[in-house]
Parts: C-alpha cells; sequence; structure tokens
C-alpha cells in the first residue's frame, strides 16, 4: 500500500485555498470554516494517538498551533496534508510531556497483559477502536502512524526517536493483538 | 499458534523482506497452516485499519479555540496582541478587526439612510430629549481626528496595502454615516435617536483612527 494514498488527500477546491489565504491574513471566521472542515481528521487521529481523555484539548492545541503557523504555510503541499503533519508533531510532543507529566512509562510493558483478554467470550470483547487504546503506547502509536495513517518505519522512527526496527517490531505486535477484535 | 517464523510475517506482508527471506518465508508458507491463517489476520487488521472512520468530538471545541486565537469576530474589543504574532503578519490580522468595524458602520450607515427618509412625523418623544450639543464638541473632535489623520499620515507606509483599503473604506462609510446623520438632524435637531446615532458614528472614526494609528506606529 503506498503510504500517499493513506494520507488525507487534499480536498483542496478553491474555497479551501481562499480559506487558507484568508486564515492566514487573520480572518478568524475563515479558519473557522478549514476547522470545520477538517475537525473530524484531527481529533480521530488524536484519539487514537492520546485516547479520549486527552483528544479533545489535544485537539485545539493542534488548530491554536495551525493558527500560528499558518504563515509559514507554502502551499507546496495540500492544506490537509500540512494541518496533518503538524498535527501528529503537536500530539506525539503532548504525548511526551503528558507521559512525563503523569509519570508514565511510554513503553510496551504489560501488552500482552492488557490488549488480550478480549478474543475470548463475546461480552467481554472489545471493538476494533477499544481493543487499539488498550494497546501500550509505543505500539499502538506505531501502527496508528503506519497503518491508519500511512507513514513509513523510517518517518516513524524518526517521529518516535526509536529505531526502524523497533518501529517494525511494535506494528507486528500491535496486529498480533488487534487480530481478535476484527469483528467490532 | 506461533512458530519462528511468526515474527516476520508483518514484514513480509509490507514487502519488507529481502528478496531471499521472502521466498524462504513462502515455502514454509506452503507447509504451515497456522503462519498462513496468521498472515490472513495480519492482513485484516492492515485493512481494517486503513478503513478507519472518522468522528467528530462530541462536544463543541471551537469556542476554546476561538478565545485562545483571540479572534474578534464576536466584534466586542478588537485584540490586538502584537508580542505574540510574527512581524510579517501583524498588519494582515489587524484587516480584519477592520473589516469587522467597517461592517458595523455598514449596519450603521444604513440605519442613518433609514432615519432620514422615513416619516416626517416627530417621534413622540422628541419635546423632551436633551439636544446632544454637537456643535459644543465639534472644535475638540475635529481637532482629535485632525490629529489622528495627521499621525496616520505620517506612518501610513507601515501598514500593508490591503489594510489600507479596508481603513479607507471603513473611513469612506463613516464620513458618509456622519454626513447623512448631520443632514437628517438639520431637520429633527431635537431627535435623540438621531443625535446619540451621530454621537457614536463619529465616536467610531475616532476609535478606528486611533486602532489604525496604534497599529502603524507598532510597526515604526
Ligand atoms: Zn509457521
Amino acid at each position: 500500500m503506498d503510504a500517499l494514498t493513506r494520507r488525507p488527500v487534499s480536498t483542496a477546491s478553491d474555497a479551501e485555498t481562499a480559506d487558507v489565504a484568508l486564515a492566514a491574513a487573520g480572518d478568524a471566521r475563515a479558519f473557522e470554516r478549514l476547522y470545520r472542515a477538517h475537525l473530524a481528521r484531527v481529533n480521530s487521529l488524536a484519539r487514537r494517538i492520546l485516547g479520549f481523555d486527552d483528544a479533545d484539548e489535544a485537539t485545539q492545541d493542534v488548530f491554536v498551533r495551525a493558527w500560528e503557523k499558518l504563515g509559514t504555510f507554502r502551499g507546496e503541499a495540500a492544506f490537509g496534508t500540512w494541518l496533518h503533519r503538524l498535527a501528529i508533531n503537536v500530539l506525539l510532543a503532548s504525548r511526551t510531556s503528558r507521559s512525563k507529566r503523569e509519570g508514565r512509562f511510554v513503553g510496551d510493558e504489560g501488552m500482552e497483559h492488557r490488549a488480550k483478554g478480549a478474543s475470548g467470550s463475546p461480552e467481554l470483547r472489545m471493538d476494533f477502536e477499544g481493543a487499539l487504546r488498550k494497546l501500550p503506547d509505543g505500539a499502538r502509536e506505531v501502527f496508528v502512524l503506519h497503518d491508519v495513517e500511512g507513514f513509513k518505519h523510517r518517518e516513524i522512527a524518526e517521529m518516535l526517536g526509536v529505531t526502524a526496527g523497533t518501529s517494525k517490531a511494535q506494528l507486528h505486535r500491535a496486529r498480533m493483538s488487534l487480530r481478535g477484535h476484527l469483528a467490532g | 499458534m506461533t512458530d519462528e517464523w511468526t515474527s516476520q510475517l508483518s514484514e513480509y506482508l509490507d514487502g519488507d523482506l529481502q528478496v531471499d527471506q521472502a521466498q524462504l518465508l513462502e515455502a514454509h508458507l506452503a507447509t504451515c497452516e497456522a503462519c498462513t491463517t496468521t498472515l490472513d489476520e495480519l492482513r485484516a487488521v492492515q485493512e481494517r485499519a486503513a478503513s478507519l472512520e472518522d468522528s467528530e468530538p462530541s462536544r463543541d471545541l471551537w469556542s476554546g479555540i476561538a478565545t485562545r486565537i483571540r479572534a474578534a469576530h464576536t466584534g466586542e474589543t478588537p485584540v490586538v496582541d502584537i508580542e505574540s504574532r510574527r512581524p510579517r503578519r501583524r498588519f494582515a490580522f489587524t484587516a480584519t478587526q477592520l473589516l469587522a468595524a467597517a461592517a458595523t458602520l455598514v449596519v450603521t450607515a444604513v440605519g442613518s439612510t433609514m432615519l432620514a427618509t422615513r416619516s416626517e412625523s416627530p417621534s413622540p418623544g422628541a419635546a423632551t430629549v436633551i439636544p446632544v450639543g454637537i456643535a459644543a464638541s465639534d472644535a475638540s473632535y475635529d481637532t482629535a481626528v485632525d490629529e489622528l489623520v495627521h499621525a496616520l499620515d505620517e506612518h501610513r507606509s507601515q501598514l500593508d496595502s490591503a489594510t489600507i483599503v479596508v481603513l479607507e473604506q471603513s473611513l469612506a462609510t463613516i464620513d458618509q454615516a456622519i454626513a447623512e446623520a448631520v443632514q437628517a438632524l438639520r431637520e429633527e435637531p431635537n431627535d435623540q435617536f438621531l443625535n446619540s446615532h451621530l454621537a457614536h458614528t463619529k465616536r467610531q472614526k475616532l476609535e478606528l483612527l486611533a486602532q489604525a494609528v496604534t497599529l502603524a506606529t507598532a510597526a515604526s
């Protein structure tokens, strides 16, 4: 699967191009239209990377940062692609500070423990996104970036500060864990 | 069920294995039902991930964003947070505020026109209204406007062309509104609404000029 086909290909209409220009010039209403158009994409990404609790606040952070950085958007990529990449940077930075704040270990300890349980009895079965959220941070992040968002291992390795080999291993472990949750 | 080949299945699926490794794995797959099943499941997970639906949050997030970006779209006191914005966007940002001011003024001007052409009958409360002394405040007002216009001319080059266009359109609208209010007041000098309308419009002109001067001088 070509990674590019998974990136949020721009729906770059003339209207969006105009709104980007207006927003870059400080037009908050134009920026709100951009926000509406890309909200589901950004919020879903935030939910998958950070979980429900932090997703909404992080989504706001993403759009505030986008507003501040619009002046650096040169238009060589589609706005949606630019926003998406910016969102990932903000979300990953937020994840890092969050885990520091909470003293959490960003690793894959307890993975088997946490993500398994489900494949057994039907009433305990989690849906796919639920199981995804239960994955340990490292495995979940790699899985979301690779299989949901379409990045390559070397890109993910750079984003997460791990080796490409680790990225591959985490992806495999995440996929193995998620096999039992395809029904939901 | 896993064996020593299982760990290579994801890489195989992604086409990341070396050719010789892939060939060895394929030979194993031909004989191992468990690995073949696992490979199918991993492929299904991958396909599922690629088809996840996005959804919007359950609560409104825009108001919090709007507050934080200090968008003055509610028409309240314009905020010019110069320090927080990069210089190259500073003046473009103000164009929006001036546009917002202009939009307010268009409404004002329309109201004025409607007043000027309305029925001849005097308003019921006209006799009890204390006229707002336009003439009394004119001198200081005109001086203030003159000073601001002068200051603005000096720093005009600090504003970008889009802002100047908006500013000039706004001032033209405001001047027209003032002229119409003055004209209407000649016919109904004691009309409270007309008087307060004129005072309000003149104050808006002052505020608009003051704002433009602040922005222009902040840039120099
Ligand atoms: Zn096997």
